[in-house]
C-alpha cells in the first residue's frame, strides 16, 4: 500500500492524475501509516470543503410571479372591473327605467285630475230627468183638471 | 420548478463563499462578498440567463467584491501604521483547526491564479475544463498552473520535513 501511495503522489505532484485517483490517493492516506503532513494538508483541504455559508441571501425570499401568473392577474382585474362597469351601467339603466315610470304614471295622474275636473259639469246632468222628482208636476196637472 | 437563478445561481453558492474566503480569511466577510454578487446576480438575472458563462460573471463579481473589501480593510490598516500594505492575516477571531492553518499558510505564498485552479481542483474537486469555466482561461492554464502550485505543494511539505515520512 505505501507504494501504491508513494507512486500516486508522486504522479499528483506532476500533475497527471485524475480525479478518481486522488480521491483513491485520499482514501489510502487514510489506511496507510505514516504520511504525516501529506495526511494533515489533505485533512486541511476536506475541512475547508466543509466550510459553508450560513446567512440566507435577500433574493431567494424575494418572489415574483411567473408570467402566466402575472398575465392570470391582469385578466382577473380586468374582469373584475369590466364586472362592476357592467352592474353599475344595469343598475343605471334599471334606476333610470323606474323614474320614467314614475314620471309616465305622474303625468297619468295629472291628466286624469284635469279630466276628471272638466267632466264636473256632467254630473249636473243627473237631474235632467229629475224634474217629476223637484216638482210635483203630476198633482199640479191634477189640480189644473 | 425552480427559476434559473435558483437551480443555477444558487448552486453555486457554497464554491463561492469558500473562494471569497481563501481571499478574505474571514467567514463574515466572505458571506458579505457573496451576498452582495448573488444580489447583483439577482437584479440582473434576465441578462445573467442569456450570459455564454454565467459561473465567470460571478465569479469575477465575487473576486470584485472581495478586492472592494480588501482595499477597504487596507485602507484602514495604513491608516493605522502608516506602512507598506500587509498581507492579509487570518482573523483572529476566526476558529481554524491546525490543518487549515496549514492550508491557508500553503496557499498565503502562492500567486493568486494558482491560489484559486489549486483551490477549484483540490477543494471542489473540479475538472481542467470546470475550472476554466470559473475563471475564464483556457484548459491549458489550468494545467500548467495547477503542475506548478502542485510542484510548490511537494516543496512546502519537504520544508517542513514531512514529505513522505512514514514512521
Amino acid at each position: 500500500m505505501e507504494e501504491q501511495v508513494r507512486a500516486l503522489l508522486d504522479k499528483y505532484f506532476e500533475g497527471k492524475t485524475s480525479l478518481e485517483e486522488e480521491k483513491l490517493l485520499m482514501e489510502l492516506l487514510r489506511k496507510v501509516e505514516g504520511f504525516e503532513g501529506e495526511k494533515m494538508f489533505f485533512l486541511g483541504l476536506s475541512e475547508f470543503k466543509r466550510e459553508e455559508p450560513t446567512k440566507k441571501p435577500a433574493p431567494k425570499a424575494e418572489r415574483s410571479l411567473g408570467l402566466w401568473q402575472r398575465v392570470a392577474a391582469v385578466v382577473l382585474v380586468f374582469l373584475v372591473f369590466g364586472w362592476l362597469f357592467i352592474e353599475q351601467q344595469r343598475r343605471m339603466e334599471e334606476e333610470e327605467a323606474y323614474e320614467k315610470v314614475v314620471e309616465a304614471l305622474a303625468m297619468i295622474q295629472k291628466n286624469m285630475k284635469k279630466g276628471t275636473s272638466s267632466l264636473q259639469v256632467m254630473d249636473d246632468m243627473k237631474y235632467l230627468n229629475t224634474t217629476n222628482d223637484l216638482f210635483n208636476i203630476k198633482e199640479i196637472k191634477e189640480e189644473e183638471k | 420548478m425552480k427559476t434559473f437563478f435558483e437551480a443555477y445561481i444558487w448552486s453555486l453558492r457554497s464554491k463561492l463563499y469558500r473562494m471569497a474566503y481563501l481571499w478574505l480569511k474571514s467567514r463574515d466577510e466572505a458571506e458579505d462578498a457573496v451576498q452582495e454578487a448573488l444580489e447583483k446576480a439577482w437584479a440582473q438575472r434576465d441578462q445573467l440567463q442569456k450570459m455564454e458563462n454565467p459561473t465567470g460573471w460571478m465569479v469575477r463579481v465575487v473576486r470584485n467584491q472581495s478586492l472592494q473589501k480588501l482595499r477597504e480593510q487596507r485602507r484602514w490598516m495604513v491608516l493605522e501604521t502608516q506602512d507598506d500594505l500587509p498581507e492579509m492575516p487570518m482573523d483572529a477571531a476566526e476558529d481554524v483547526s491546525p490543518a487549515l492553518k496549514m492550508v491557508f499558510k500553503f496557499l498565503k505564498d502562492l500567486p493568486e491564479k494558482q491560489q484559486e485552479i489549486f483551490q477549484l481542483r483540490e477543494v471542489e474537486g473540479l475538472t481542467y475544463e470546470e475550472i476554466a469555466e470559473y475563471l475564464e482561461i483556457s484548459t491549458e492554464q489550468v494545467k500548467v498552473n495547477l503542475f506548478r502550485a502542485r510542484k510548490r505543494l511537494k516543496s512546502f511539505l519537504q520544508e517542513k520535513g514531512n514529505y513522505g515520512r512514514t514512521g
